[in-house]
């Protein structure tokens, strides 16, 4: 049976849980890391481009099912 | 506790959990980059036809017989696509992509996972055909749910399933059998009125050439870019469609609240309403509230009232509204059908998963409840108050902290409410008859993640759970970033090939359940053991030839419509499955 009392770790009305890896956080990253966060700011460059017209570009007029 | 029966073969039913026949429908949002502002769109019903001449060129495909004023064809691994639109707006609609029918999630997701693979394949050779035809542009689609104005679409889960047993079957059948004179009678109208408006608009054409000022108006309306004379004529028949199906579909839509699937939907709601907290995809919504599901705030009601596709239902018999109604359509081959005691349940709730393990998850778990259900296994489940209301405050909290009302006037969180299915999963799998190593991987990857989402650990959940994934790169765009880079990000994480979760899939950070030569496979060839192979067998077999062949989910028909040689694909049983 897991410990469900971890659920607790959450403190009530908080609304924003830490989703960043806790291998971010260490002193030394690994190689891998360093990759993952290379990765993810060219992810947020990217957006950052295209944002003034992606979400245009992407527009379905009438919606589906 | 009341006691659970003991586990009994069903009519109908394999005796192996997560055998049952299931698949996915998905729709792909199109998007059109013109190369310079002065390219104009082609229209995505333009772009389509690129993409079916490209995916041709790709596999074997053959045109679909079924759908009036639809575009639809199948491909070699028994799959099929169509253009899905709505009749006001033929330039504004989407790709759905069929799945063949699957037995077990896994072999679901890899035909998943073919379907998009085909798509990406296919892109570069749409564009070089757009091109041809004077649209220079880049071509992406998105396996998304939501666009920057707040339009809805997305996936639709199919299972097989009892539909009802006992006297609740014979109910079901009797208000189908006291609706069929009413059918009679409106269809046959409606061809009376159609014939009628036929007649006057053909009158007023021969007129209309005959007076030369409105001859050249004619010419004008047939040469306009915007294409507003299709459109008020798609409008027209969308409103003729639904006033002359009402008399049947409201009657037909009280026969299934009362009798259709009545069990299933009492036992799964609040699985189904709970399940986005790892099947949700993640959504930025107004005032850049994250939600947990893109789809889950257009869900407006528990089962469905009428044919429009606004009326998004957790449950939607929409599917089984069109088989009756298909004598609009001059077919009369699907009614039968809707007579059998196992039928298609369509779930509306789902969300278009990137990760393999949350599509994987998604459908895996469904169809255990359903095996669950289905052997009297969750008589006890957990009932939700006001179920619709209660998926609205799931979705609404990343924290997975709020309390749901029961119909017994306790509360639990949603999960709590998936511990309880994931518990007695478990013990169902221990009673089973006979084993099943799929099911056992598939409850201990939910207890995984039910897990880490109760100890707050997401990021052991980066690459597996959609919601929790977008999330981690949406903080990583900082809390200052600009709502459009907010939407942006929300929007391309979806995007087949160029996309943000296929970025991350390719560095390695997701997890994968199915591996490249697996896919290529897929792509060609159908599942085994499932009708889906017989219609893919026929396809590859007929590659190549000339002949006019039109291919339904049923059956294929050579040479004209109506005098053609029909060939039905037969069904293969499952495992010590029996005839219903």
């Amino acid at each position: 049976m897991p410990n469900r009392s971890c659920a607790m770790i959450t403190p009530k009305g908080d609304k924003t849980v830490q989703t960043k890896p806790q291998v971010r956080t260490e002193n030394q990253p690994s190689r891998r890391d360093v990759e993952l966060e290379n990765l993810v700011q060219e992810v947020a460059e990217d957006a950052r481009d295209l944002a003034d017209r992606y979400p245009k570009e992407t527009i379905v007029p009438e919606g589906g099912e | 506790m009341r006691r659970r029966r003991p586990r009994r073969p069903r009519p109908g039913r394999p005796l192996q959990p997560l055998t049952r026949l299931m698949g996915l429908e998905t729709e792909y949002a199109i998007r059109f980059a013109p190369a310079s502002a002065e390219e104009r769109h082609p229209g995505n019903d333009t772009i389509f036809h690129a993409l079916s001449s490209a995916l041709g060129w790709l596999v074997p495909i053959r045109p679909g017989s079924s759908a009036v004023g639809r575009d639809q064809f199948f491909t070699a691994n028994g799959g099929a696509f169509y253009y899905e639109f709505l009749p006001q707006r033929m330039d504004g609609g989407l790709i759905e992509g069929a799945t063949p029918e699957c037995r077990g999630p896994r072999q679901l997701v890899l035909y998943q996972r073919a379907q998009e693979e085909l798509l990406c394949e296919s892109l570069p050779m749409a564009e070089a055909e757009l091109e041809s035809g004077g649209a220079l542009g880049q071509v992406g689609l998105l396996k998304n749910s939501r666009d920057a104005e707040g339009h809805v679409y997305g996936a639709q889960e199919n299972y097989e399933a009892e539909i009802a047993s006992g006297a609740l079957l014979w109910l079901y059948r009797a208000g189908l059998v006291l609706l069929l004179p009413v059918l009679a009678a409106t269809s046959a109208a409606t061809f009376l009125v159609l014939l009628i408006l036929v007649a006057m608009a053909v009158v007023a054409l021969v007129i209309a050439f005959l007076v030369p000022r409105w001859r050249q108006r004619l010419i004008d309306i047939s040469k306009d870019d915007e294409r507003r004379f299709e459109n008020a004529f798609g409008r027209f028949h969308l409103w003729l469609v639904i006033v002359s199906t009402w008399p049947v579909i409201t009657p037909l839509a009280f026969v299934f609240h009362g009798f259709a699937f009545r069990r299933v939907r009492r036992r799964m709601t609040a699985f189904l309403i709970s399940r986005p907290v790892f099947a949700g995809c993640g959504s930025v919504a107004d005032g850049r509230r994250f939600l947990l599901s893109e789809k889950g705030q257009a869900v407006r009601r528990w089962s469905r009232w009428t044919i429009l596709p606004e009326d998004r239902p957790i449950f939607d018999t929409g599917n089984l509204m069109k088989m009756l109604c298909a004598p609009f359509n001059l077919q009369l081959s699907p009614i039968p059908r809707l007579f059998g005691r196992r039928q298609r349940l369509q779930l509306g709730l789902a969300d278009s998963n990137r990760a393999q393990e949350a599509e994987y998850l998604k459908v895996g778990t469904a169809a255990l409840v359903l095996d669950m259900i289905e052997d009297g296994f969750l008589e006890d489940a957990p009932q939700l108050r006001r179920p619709v209301k209660a998926l609205h405050e799931v979705i609404a909290n990343p924290a997975l902290d709020v309390r749901l009302e029961l119909r017994d006037g306790s509360t639990k969180t949603a999960l709590e409410i998936q511990r309880f299915f994931l518990d007695r999963a478990r013990e169902y799998l221990r009673q089973a008859p006979a084993t099943s190593l799929e099911a056992e991987d598939v409850v201990r990857r939910w207890g995984e993640v039910l897990n880490a989402l109760e100890c707050g650990e997401l990021d052991r959940l980066v690459g597996r759970v959609d919601w929790v994934t977008k999330r981690f790169l949406l903080e990583a765009c900082g809390r200052d970033a600009d709502d459009e880079v907010v939407k942006t990000l929300d929007l391309r994480y979806h995007e087949l090939g160029e996309g943000y979760f296929d970025r991350l899939e390719r560095a390695g950070e997701t997890e994968t359940l199915v591996d490249e030569e697996e896919v290529k496979r897929a792509v060609r060839e159908p599942p085994a053991d499932t009708p889906a192979f017989h219609r893919g067998r026929f396809i590859r077999s007929h590659e190549g030839r000339n002949l006019p062949i039109a291919v339904s989910w049923d059956s294929a028909t050579i040479g004209r419509a109506w005098r053609g040689k029909v060939v039905p694909f037969h069904r293969p049983a499952a495992d010590g499955e029996t005839t219903s």
